[in-house]
């Protein structure tokens, strides 16, 4: 007997394992200019490298949550189905606490809508990246969120990457949301390197099987961190 | 000479990724017939740790052992009990095994699956991932499959509990019970799969078993014991060729 036993209709076709990233960016009035287009041109990089890949364009989720006024820019979908960046502009203050917030709560949702549809998915990532610091919102809240993050990536059910850019971004807030791992400064406005960094590292993780322990391209972040 | 009532069959296929990366399979099976106990017994190695094929191995020929030498003892204990020593005996057999070989306790990770049947009973044992699934046929010999147990892991899924985790006996599950049911069905089959074939036979959202799983068992039935290895091999590979880059292994007891 050279053949299989059963047929393709035989088996089921379980949805591809999801891994969630959730951006949320200053698009603040002081990002005007040259930040908010290098921002927008290291999404785009971002959506292109991920679409790009086999594994990872079935595989991650990506929502885009903007600050200035707080905007949900882009829910939570694959690639495959949704393979435009948002275009993002730039204006407001820096209500960072009520978009970490809306963040949060778009990701409780999804993982919600995974368990009820029989999804599996990886440890979810948060991006969260600001040239300044938190204004315009209220404190209670950012202490609330900073607090949420921490207990999130304290019981290994989130990985945070708090990224400042320029020499006014406010690396003590931003330290405040990460409990096992520095904060970093982005090198000038290098956006791209850092959505290429991230795109490969999303692409390992989608591409691990279960019990793989997938460590971060600790050497990579050298493209584009201040270390 | 003895009349067969239990055909048992196993297999295993190393998965795309294992091909690229030059790994072994990590994936075991064992089966066994021993003081009337037919057993079949599946492990998948964890794919982090560099010895895990031996924990595998190891897990697999140690479940066998367990089932079929403590069957009545295991049978008439609470379930929490049963898991529990069940589960010890396994992880002494690994520490052994890793003081013997010079290698850390946890290189040896792999998870533990594991059906014995005696006479009108049976029981079943489960730690990490994969499925333990089981046939059913009624009076009319009308057959439906079902789950008798699921992957028990932690909420993402590259987490795994495996029987070195300190939280395995917390995910274990021990089932045990009758092959003739009450209303007149009786149990005809089990299959145990890892989470290579688990993507492509079994149904996460509603917990359902692949119609393929209901072939292979008639297969198990029907064909000769070389056709079934060969046929059975093929279609580990099949699904791994087109459904899952892990390896693959699943084992068969079918009634006859």
């Amino acid at each position: 007997m050279n053949e299989s036993l059963v047929r393709m209709e035989d088996l089921f076709d379980n949805p591809t394992p999801r891994v969630p990233v959730a951006l949320c960016l200053d698009c603040s009035g002081s990002m005007t200019g040259e930040p908010i287009e290098e921002l927008n041109r290291g999404v785009k990089t971002f959506y292109d490298a991920v679409n790009a890949d086999e594994i990872a364009r079935f595989s991650a989720e990506v929502c885009v949550v903007t600050f200035g006024p707080v905007q949900l820019e882009a829910d939570f979908a694959t690639l495959d189905t949704r393979p435009k960046a948002p275009v993002l502009s730039a204006s407001g203050a820096t209500p960072m606490g009520e978009a970490v917030e809306l963040a949060l709560d778009c990701l409780d949702q999804r993982k919600k809508e995974y368990r009820n549809s029989g999804v599996d998915y990886y440890q979810p990532w948060l991006v969260l990246m600001t040239d300044g610091r938190p204004y315009g919102g209220s404190t209670a809240t950012l202490d609330a969120q900073v607090n949420r993050v921490r207990a999130l990536v304290d019981a290994r059910k989130l990985t945070v990457f708090p990224i400042g850019i320029g020499a006014d971004a406010d690396m003590d807030t931003l330290q405040r949301f990460s409990p096992d791992r520095a904060a970093l400064r982005l090198q000038g406005l290098n956006f791209s390197d850092f959505f290429s960094w991230l795109s490969k590292s999303v692409s390992r993780v989608s591409q691990s099987t279960p019990g793989d322990k997938v460590d971060l391209d600790v050497a990579g972040l050298r493209g584009w961190a201040q270390l | 000479m003895k009349k067969v009532v239990w055909k048992r069959m196993t297999s295993t296929c190393q998965g795309r990724s294992h091909l690229a990366d030059q790994v072994v399979c990590q994936d075991s099976v064992s089966t066994s017939y021993a003081r009337n106990v037919n057993t079949v017994a599946l492990s998948d190695g964890a794919g982090s740790c560099s010895h895990s094929h031996i924990g595998s191995a190891l897990c697999t020929r140690s479940l066998c052992s367990i089932m079929s030498h403590h069957f009545d003892e295991i049978w008439n204990m609470n379930p929490d009990d049963a898991k529990a020593k069940i589960l010890q005996t396994l992880k002494e057999q690994l520490h052994a095994e890793a003081n013997k070989q010079e290698l850390e306790y946890h290189d040896l990770s792999a998870t533990a699956l594991a059906v014995a049947v005696k006479k009108n009973r049976f029981i079943s044992f489960h730690v990490g991932d994969g499925v333990i699934g089981f046939e059913l046929t009624d009076r009319d010999g009308k057959k439906r499959l079902g789950a008798i147990s699921i992957p028990n892991n932690g909420e993402h899924c590259n987490e795994t509990v495996f029987v070195t985790s300190r939280t395995a006996l917390q995910h274990a599950t021990f089932q045990c019970g009758s092959i003739k049911q009450p209303d007149g069905e009786s149990i005809t089959g089990f299959i145990l799969m890892s989470d290579g074939p688990e993507a492509a036979l079994f149904k996460k959202s509603d917990s359902t078993l692949a119609p393929a799983c209901s072939k292979l068992l008639e297969s198990a039935r029907d064909l000769k014991k070389k056709d079934m290895n060969s046929g059975l091999k093929h279609t580990l590979e099949f699904i791994a060729n087109s459904k899952t880059q892990d390896d693959c292994s699943i084992a068969l007891m079918a009634h006859v």
